[in-house]
């Protein structure tokens, strides 16, 4: 895909079980490729339980991988010695989904902005205060906010100021983990853009996670769609959003309701019976197999691969992969 | 609708500048904490009882013209009155003084046991919560082993082998005494540590060192008061106890056990004797404990709106 | 023609805080009609909760307090009920949806029991009929194998399984109005298409009316008869789901409609945000609360409060816009339409 280009992150066989009980594995992550190219926003989107966060986390190393490779700038951040991890930490940050657990409530918000400068030492004294004043003007704050505590701020105020942390040490790469699932609307918008034109200025490249697919779509140049810690489809946002080729896909986005009555009365929807099952121990072959309309035997033996359908649209599915 | 003159319809467009303001007076935590206590009556009464003990330990023996060992054997059992306001024992020692000293040495032996008890604790149960695994595991066995000695051997045979004293009373009282805030110390960092602003503190390259000073203590700095203000009534009862076997503090010194030991001998002809220590025991303890919930409601965070 | 069941007039609310009061409801009035759905849709803040709150009588009193106004529920005035008359309106003729199908079902009860409680509570029957109607019930939500799942315990139960549960517990004695407060934040899409329908499905069994609290407008386009926006405290437009989505007045009903994205749209409108943040209802503006976040603002929004003007029988706004003597702006939704 996008042959010619180097990628800035590249994700191979990525896995990630976590053990929760005497011969009970969560397969959270189970062997996900993908790359992601510099300047680009990259969505990923999926229910509760597919693994799009847990990748997020991986790629931030607060976890482990359990198996696979992770290339960030061509090196395998899964070996780097300390010195380099710490660098590592500097060129890829992360901004989380809760606005309220994600800032220390016993912290101003001067202090929390400032935690990667002092940590990686960066400013000191009347620089590290101006550099706290430049980041709270970059997100839409002001001086007079910076003495003060986070639960004196609303949610999107909060989120800001968790951005403004993030790109405190001037990082390459951000990881939004549901950045704005905990927002209200309108406010949504404001930090949604409030990315695009920090994306703009500051060159960043996102890996977006969300579960909404409208803002993703919005956001993103390319959109992986998981489903049980698999990736079921990816392609450019447009192209997914015009030819969902992926039952799975096609259900997930049926089921998202449009902000407009006439459309909303005379639409059409895939209803998926019953819920996701657990990511302890899934079924073998396809993961979506228990849910789909169209499945074939073939879908309980092997999970499909990944195949490109053309244009950089890959599906994971024997509906295609003849 | 009275009429409305027209430049008042001129549009002057947003103030985003002030829809971000916020009108609302800066509080910390702790401020925020102790508006809520001030509000609880009972628990502000206790905060003053205990207050003027303190300064009573402080200044009560200076008030009057005696030393706490001062033996006067004309005034042998004298009964409260104006020289001596809370009567003498039984070697004519004036009791004002000799309660105030003894609030001295309680008052230390509960405040530095327990402080021993939160600070080891601490320490121990957040390395354990925070790194986990075989880690945990092994630190908390350990414990579990601490935690089922009987505590009394252990005092016991420690006042036998050392020096009684108030130093052996401390040391005894903390050698097991922070196996309980290292389990709940645990506990809270177990939970605090998958708190997002603790895995933000990560991602951003803090050392274990920095997360576990600066996010995680902070952030149970107001459970381990409440705790220790439950602690030191527990550590004043226990040397009371342990004066009143005859494990604790050695004569002509004095605490409130010791003290309570001596009246209890006396009790039918001179209750004063009992009476006096008694009384601060009971208070001190009463008002640590109605403090201490008045604490707990005041710092939980659940309770915050 | 419609019948009112319920009516709300110049309802104010007030939690009495150490800062001082803040008004979180500051004179809502609106009305719903029988078997109709009423969406009422603002950010968090906005008071839409402490008014539905009010309506079932649960706002924690202190700190809160109905200050004002009245609600008259099916000829009963709710306000002067005491709390025991209180709870045979609760649960009987009104049942509750809460936002989160996690927490608000009793995990140490089975579901059936959870759904007897109240049938048993509100309706002379015995513990072997009651068991049946839950069964019914449970069959009623589609919970499968409803018999055999009844003697299940809530966490036996997924997400979307719990709010069924919680749905079902809510209709177990036919309410006339059901309230849905964001009963579907906390759900995946999927899952969420399935309970929206199955509200719907309940509505046209049980003719219930029903108030749905939510902030995503592909919701109400869904579900709503007609559409409150709430903003600061107040209804600031109110009208039928059409004239809300192809003919708003109110310049933050503009904004909620530009900053959502849409699906279904090919080219990428861009969003626009509402810049800014609610004023703190503690001390809320003496004028129009939208003023300072308002790009049409004039010098009288800031000074003056906007009165309730009717655009139509069913619509209404409070905006200055609407006054005979401001500029005529153009509204920026008239491509709101596709096609």
């Amino acid at each position: 895909m996008n042959s010619g280009k180097k990628p800035l992150l590249e994700v191979k066989n990525l896995k990630k079980y976590f053990n929760v009980g005497p011969r009970q594995t969560l397969k959270a992550i189970d062997d996900i490729s993908f790359n992601i190219y510099k300047g680009e926003t990259f969505g990923l989107v999926g229910e509760s339980g597919c693994g799009k966060s847990t990748t997020g986390r991986v790629i931030t190393k607060l976890y482990e991988p359990t198996a696979g490779s992770i290339y960030y700038d061509g090196k395998d951040i899964t070996e780097l010695d300390r010195k380099e991890a710490q660098n590592y930490t500097k060129k890829v940050q992360m901004i989380f989904q809760d606005p309220y657990a994600s800032l220390n409530p016993r912290m101003t918000v001067a202090d929390i902005i400032a935690e990667g400068i002092d940590i990686h030492k960066l400013y000191r004294g009347s620089d590290r205060q101006a550099r706290i004043y430049e980041l709270l003007s970059m997100v839409g704050l002001n001086e007079e906010h910076a003495n003060r505590f986070p639960h004196e701020f609303s949610g999107g105020q909060r989120q800001r100021i968790g951005i403004a942390r993030a790109l405190a040490i001037e990082p390459e790469f951000i990881v939004c983990d549901e950045p704005i699932s905990a927002l209200d609307v309108s406010i949504q918008a404001q930090v949604v853009n409030l990315l695009e034109e920090l994306q703009e200025s500051l060159g960043l490249t996102y890996l977006f996670i969300a579960h909404d697919l409208s803002m993703v779509k919005h956001i993103s140049d390319r959109v992986a769609v998981m489903y049980l810690g698999a990736i079921v489809e990816l392609a450019p946002s447009k192209e997914l959003y015009k030819n969902a080729l992926h039952p799975y896909t096609q259900a997930l986005m049926s089921a998202i309701p449009i902000p407009d009555p006439e459309v909303e009365a005379s639409r059409k929807r895939i209803f998926l019976s019953g819920d996701v099952p657990s990511p302890i121990n899934p079924p073998e072959g396809c993961k979506f197999q228990g849910r789909c309309q169209h499945v074939m035997p073939i879908c309980r033996e092997k999970t499909p691969e990944l195949v490109d359908q053309g244009d950089g649209h890959f599906v994971s599915c024997y509906l295609y992969n003849k | 609708m009275s009429a409305i003159e027209l430049e008042k319809f001129k549009p002057i467009g947003m103030d985003i500048e002030d829809s971000e303001r916020i009108t609302r007076p800066s509080l910390t935590y702790w401020q925020d904490a102790w508006r809520r206590l001030k509000m609880n009556k009972l628990a502000m009464v206790s905060l003053y009882v205990l207050i003027g003990i303190v300064i009573m330990a402080i200044i009560g023996p200076y008030l009057r013209p005696y030393t706490f060992d001062e033996q006067d054997y004309m005034e042998i059992f004298s009964p409260p009155s104006k020289d001596h306001w809370f009567g003498t024992d039984d070697l004519g020692r004036d009791l004002f003084v000799r309660v105030w000293m003894g609030a001295r040495v309680s008052l230390r032996i509960g405040f530095f046991a327990a402080l021993i008890d939160i600070v080891v604790g601490m320490i121990y149960g957040g390395i354990s919560g925070y790194f986990g695994g075989r880690t945990d595991d092994i630190m908390m066995r350990i414990v579990d082993i601490l935690y089922g000695i009987p505590y009394m051997i252990i005092v016991i045979l420690l006042m036998i082998l050392m020096e009684p004293g108030e130093l052996t009373l401390i040391i005894a009282m903390s050698i097991t005494g922070w196996v309980g805030t290292a389990r709940l110390v645990r506990g809270q960092v177990l939970q605090l540590k998958n708190q997002e602003f603790v895995l933000a503190a990560k991602t951003l390259g803090a050392s274990p060192w920095r997360i576990i000073t600066k996010h995680m203590f902070p952030n149970i700095l107001g459970i381990m008061i409440v705790q220790m203000t439950m602690d030191i009534p527990g550590a004043i009862f226990s040397e009371a106890f342990l004066s009143y076997i005859g494990l604790g503090i050695k004569l002509p010194n004095a605490s409130w056990g010791s003290l309570a030991s001596d009246g209890i001998k006396q009790v039918v002809e001179r209750p004063w004797m009992l009476i006096f220590p008694a009384v601060m025991i009971s208070l001190t303890m009463l008002s640590f404990n109605i403090l201490g919930d008045g604490l707990r409601d005041a710092l939980d965070p659940k309770l915050r709106n | 023609m419609a019948e009112k069941l319920l009516e709300v007039n110049d309802l104010k609310v007030s939690f009495f805080t150490y800062a001082g009061e803040v008004q979180a409801v500051r004179g809502v009035s609106f009305h719903v009609n029988k078997g109709e759905t009423l969406a009422i849709v603002g950010e968090s803040g906005c008071g839409k909760s402490v008014t539905v709150h009010s309506l079932m009588r649960l706002i924690p009193s202190p700190p809160g307090k109905i200050k004002e106004g009245s609600i008259i529920f099916d000829g009963i005035d709710i306000i002067s009920l005491s709390e025991k008359q209180m709870n045979e309106v609760r649960g009987s003729k009104m049942g509750m949806i809460f936002q989160d199908p996690m927490t608000s079902l009793n995990p140490t009860m089975t579901i059936s029991q959870q759904i007897m409680e109240g049938i048993m509570r509100h309706k002379d029957v015995s513990k072997k009929e009651a068991f049946e109607e839950a069964i019914r019930i449970l069959e009623l939500v589609e919970i499968p194998n409803a018999r055999k799942r009844a003697n299940n315990y809530p966490h036996q139960f997924s997400g979307g399984m719990r709010q069924r549960v919680m749905i079902a517990i809510a209709i177990a004695c036919n309410p006339m109005l059901l309230i849905a407060d964001e009963p579907t934040t906390a759900l995946d899409v999927t899952i969420q298409a399935q309970i929206i329908d199955l509200m719907k499905a309940i509505q046209k069994k049980m003719n219930t009316s029903i108030i749905l609290i939510t902030h995503d407008l592909g919701v109400v386009a869904d579900i709503a008869d007609r559409v409150n926006v709430m903003y600061a405290g107040e209804i600031v437009e109110s009208g039928t789901l059409n004239e809300i989505f192809y003919d708003p007045y109110h310049p933050y009903t503009w904004g909620l409609l530009e900053s959502v994205p849409r699906l279904d749209m090919a080219e990428d409108k861009p969003l626009v945000p509402i810049p800014g943040t609610p004023p703190d209802l503690l001390d809320p503006p003496k004028g129009c609360p939208f003023a300072d976040r308002c790009k049409y603002a004039m010098v009288i929004c800031k000074e003056q409060h906007p009165e309730m003007t009717s655009c139509s029988k069913t619509h209404k706004v409070s905006c200055w816009l609407t006054h005979p003597d401001a500029p005529k702006v153009e509204r920026p939704l008239g491509g709101m339409k596709i096609e």
